[in-house]
Parts: structure tokens; sequence; C-alpha cells
């Protein structure tokens, strides 16, 4: 896996996020997630950085927090936070929105 | 027969056993846990599920940690009448009558009794400004409908919501990857049980924080007072982002339960940063909504569909997976390094409603 990530920390998503259904093995999932080894280690670190969101698939080890997933909106409670007094991520943002003059 | 273990996604599993027509046992239900087996409103889910379905068989072992479910067929219906609980929001059940509703064999009018705005699932409000808009992009359009009757907060509840779905013979492809840019952002500041002054302060600062970014934010005060403001004070706000090919992001936070000491004015800034965090994270569809658009995406006929979403979540991960395992659809997953968004593109199933009477 960590050969699979690019150099701008963006990873193979498809292997991330099937693992082993598309080559022919299916065993499930959810008994690998609770299954706690090493390799499962290695992918988490690796998803640091670019989805950010993804590392917490770890966290599905644990019920009751995998409990909580089961709505969309945990969302809310993982987002990664911006300092939107930043200049650089105001800027972003401000190229996301229509420009002022042209509203008027 | 597929089977799965433990707690998780239990929602998610339900829907697509229902839709794909595959009986599913999930074992060892918080088996580990001091109070084990299903939770009141995982049960609560199934009853309502077992009333818009004919032939569906629920078997659930004594202490609840096993589930066999064996789907039958939806039929929806009028006149349907759920209690949902008072330890989920009524969203919880309307997300899954959305998934199921269009392939019922007639249309569905269900009133959902219980809390319809909370901070642990998504408000009815939300559902009703972005997801709607999201699944009639899919063909559903006219008789697609969510009418808040009642107001419920948390701990009590007392709100009560009727959904309307109409019956379609199939999805619509879609191809949705252009965002577009913000032209506009709208908001409803709810109170129930409260001073009218708190949406006014919740909206003031809100909108201060987003006017720095666009001067067409339009945040409108809807207080509830006597029998339509439910059993329970709470206050909150919910936003939506337009963009100029239509697409809506969404963020709300609710106060008022009394777990969080916050201002109004806290929970205002507190939303518009979450709006934020959505408009930075891009997408044409919000993170709330992005399981729904990939489930309706696998149901469409066989046709390509294409998306562009935001940061992808751990919930829509695990439903990709379910999908997956379901239905047998595998998506082409592009990660677009400029914009930082990820494009799905699928081929649908051709999912036909064959509960329908006519064709």
């Amino acid at each position: 896996l960590k050969n699979k990530k690019s150099s701008n920390n963006f990873v193979n998503l498809t292997s991330l996020i099937y693992g082993d259904k598309l080559t022919g093995s299916s065993v499930k999932k959810e008994n690998k997630k609770q299954a706690d080894d090493d390799s499962d280690e290695e992918l988490f670190k690796v998803k640091k950085g670019g989805f950010g969101s993804l590392k917490l698939q770890k966290d599905l080890d644990n019920e009751d927090q995998a409990n909580a997933l089961d709505t969309s909106k945990f969302i809310h409670n993982i987002k990664e936070t911006h300092d939107f007094n930043s200049q650089d991520i105001k800027e972003f943002l401000l190229s996301k929105f229509v420009d002022k003059n042209e509203l008027e | 027969m597929l089977k799965y273990q433990g707690s998780t996604h239990f929602r998610q599993r339900v829907i697509c056993s229902t839709l794909s027509g595959r009986p599913i046992r999930i074992t060892n239900i918080r088996d580990q846990d001091e109070k084990p087996g299903l939770r009141d409103y995982e049960a609560s889910f199934l009853r309502l599920i077992d009333k818009i379905t004919n032939g569906t068989k629920i078997d659930i072992n004594v202490t609840g940690t096993t589930l066999t479910f064996v789907p039958g067929i939806i039929i929806g219906g009028k006149n349907i009448s759920h209690e949902c609980g008072t330890t989920r929001g009524i969203s919880y059940f309307v997300e899954a009558l959305i998934c199921l509703g269009p392939f019922a064999k007639v249309p569905l009018d269900v009133t959902l009794n219980g809390i319809t705005n909370n901070d642990i699932d998504l408000t009815i409000d939300t559902i009703r400004t972005t997801t709607l808009p999201v699944i009639r992009k899919f063909g559903l359009e006219e008789g697609l409908n969510i009418k808040i009757i009642k107001r419920g907060a948390p701990p009590n509840g007392g709100g009560s919501v009727n959904f309307k779905c109409p019956i379609v013979p199939s999805l619509k492809a879609i191809q949705l990857v252009d965002e577009g840019k913000i032209r506009r952002i709208r908001g409803i500041a709810y109170a129930t049980r409260v001073s009218p002054q708190f949406p006014n302060r919740v909206l003031d600062k809100a909108k201060g924080v987003l006017l720095e970014f666009t001067p067409d934010v339009y945040i409108s005060s809807d207080h509830y007072r006597g029998n339509e403001s439910g059993l329970s004070p709470g206050y909150g706000l919910t936003l939506v982002a337009e963009t100029t090919t239509g697409c809506c992001l969404s963020a709300e936070c609710m106060g008022g339960s009394g777990e969080k000491n916050e201002t109004p004015e806290e929970l205002g800034e507190r939303a518009a940063i979450s709006l934020m965090e959505e408009i930075y994270n891009g997408g044409c569809i919000d993170s709330h909504n992005q399981s729904l658009a990939l489930l309706f995406m696998v149901l469409c006929p066989e046709d390509i569909s294409k998306i562009r979403l935001g940061k992808i979540t751990p919930y829509t991960i695990e439903y990709i997976r379910n999908l997956f395992d379901f239905f047998g659809v595998t998506f082409k997953i592009e990660p677009d390094q400029d914009s930082k968004t990820v494009v799905f593109t699928c081929l649908g199933i051709g999912f036909k409603n064959m509960a329908r009477t006519t064709f």
C-alpha cells in the first residue's frame, strides 16, 4: 500500500475501499476489520493527509464508536477543522463563490 | 444469505437487503456490551420496515444479538403511522424510506412521530432542503414531499412529520460532475419552546460570518409555539449553499439540549463554519447525501452514472462496500487532484420496480 501512495498524499482509493474483494477472495470485510492485524495498522497510516477521514475507519473496531458511525451526520464530529481566518484558505473558499461583481 | 457481525451499519444492510432481495444474518450484535442486542431504535426501524413491506421475515434471538432478515416486497401505502421513539431522530427512519419508497407497489404516505431536530441525526429540514433535491435528479419529481406538522426537540420529542414518496418504474441515470460556484446561501433558524430571540441571535451571527463570502445570504426565522412546538425546548440552524449548476451543500447545528454550554451566537458561528467546511470539501453532493446518491446510481438503468463528491465519509465507504456485497457493483473511483474531489462512475444494474401493479 505504501508503494501506491502518490507524492501528494492521494492513495489508491479503489483498493483502500474494496480491499481484497476485487481480487477474488471475498472474505467479509467486516470480519477483517474486527481482526486487529498489522496490515490494517499500515492501512491507516497511509491514509493520513489525503482523505483524512479514511483513517477513522480504524475506529470501527470499537463497537460503540462504530454504532455512532451509523449516521451520515457523523462527518460533523470527525471533520478536519480548518482555520478560515487563514488567508490561503479564505482565498480558496472565495474562489468557490460567484464573484460579487457578477452578482450585482 | 449474506452474513455479517456486529451492530455497525445496521440500517444500510437492511436497506440493501430489502432492495436486492437477498436475506442477511447479523450475529454478535453488541454481544460484549452491558446491554447486549439490538437497541430500541433498531427494533423500531425493523417494525417500520415490516409496516411498509409484505412477506418480510424477521427473526431475533432471545438476547437480541442475532438477527435473520428475509426481505419481502415493498408495498408502501397510505395512512401509515409510526412512533420513532426518542433515542434517534425521525430522519434516521426517513432516510431509509427515501431509499425504499420509490420502489413500492403504491405511493408511500407515512406520518412519523418523534424528534425532528437533534444533534445526532440529520434534521428534517436538511432532508427537505438538500436530500429531496438530490433524489429529484434521479427522476422522482411529482409527489415527493416532506411536511413538518410539529417540531420536536430532544429529549421528549413530540414532533410529527408527514412523508410522501411517489413510485417510479425505474430511475434515471445522472451525470453530475460540474459543481459550479456558490451563488447564494439560504437557511432556517428554528426554535421551539424558547424565546423568539434565540433564532434571531443565531441567524445574526451566522449571517455575519457568511456575508464575508457572498452578499446573497437569506436566513429565515421559524418560531414554533403552542401545540406545534413539541414537548421540549430547542433551537438550531440549517444552512444550504446553492451553486450555479443547481447543487446544494448543507450544514446544520442544533442547540438547547442542555448538554453543551453554548450561546446562540456560538451555535450560529459553528453552523456557518460547518457550511464553510462543506464548501471547502467541494463536490456536487454534500457529505450527508453521498451514500444515497451512490445507492441510486447503482439502481439506475444500465447506463453510466457519474458524480463528483468531496471528501468521502466513513459511512459512505462502508456503503460502497455493502453495495458491492449486495448488488455486485464496483465504482470507478478517480481522485481529482486539482479540486481535491473524487469522481465516482458506475454502470447501473437496471433495477426495476417489480412490485408496481401497472407499467
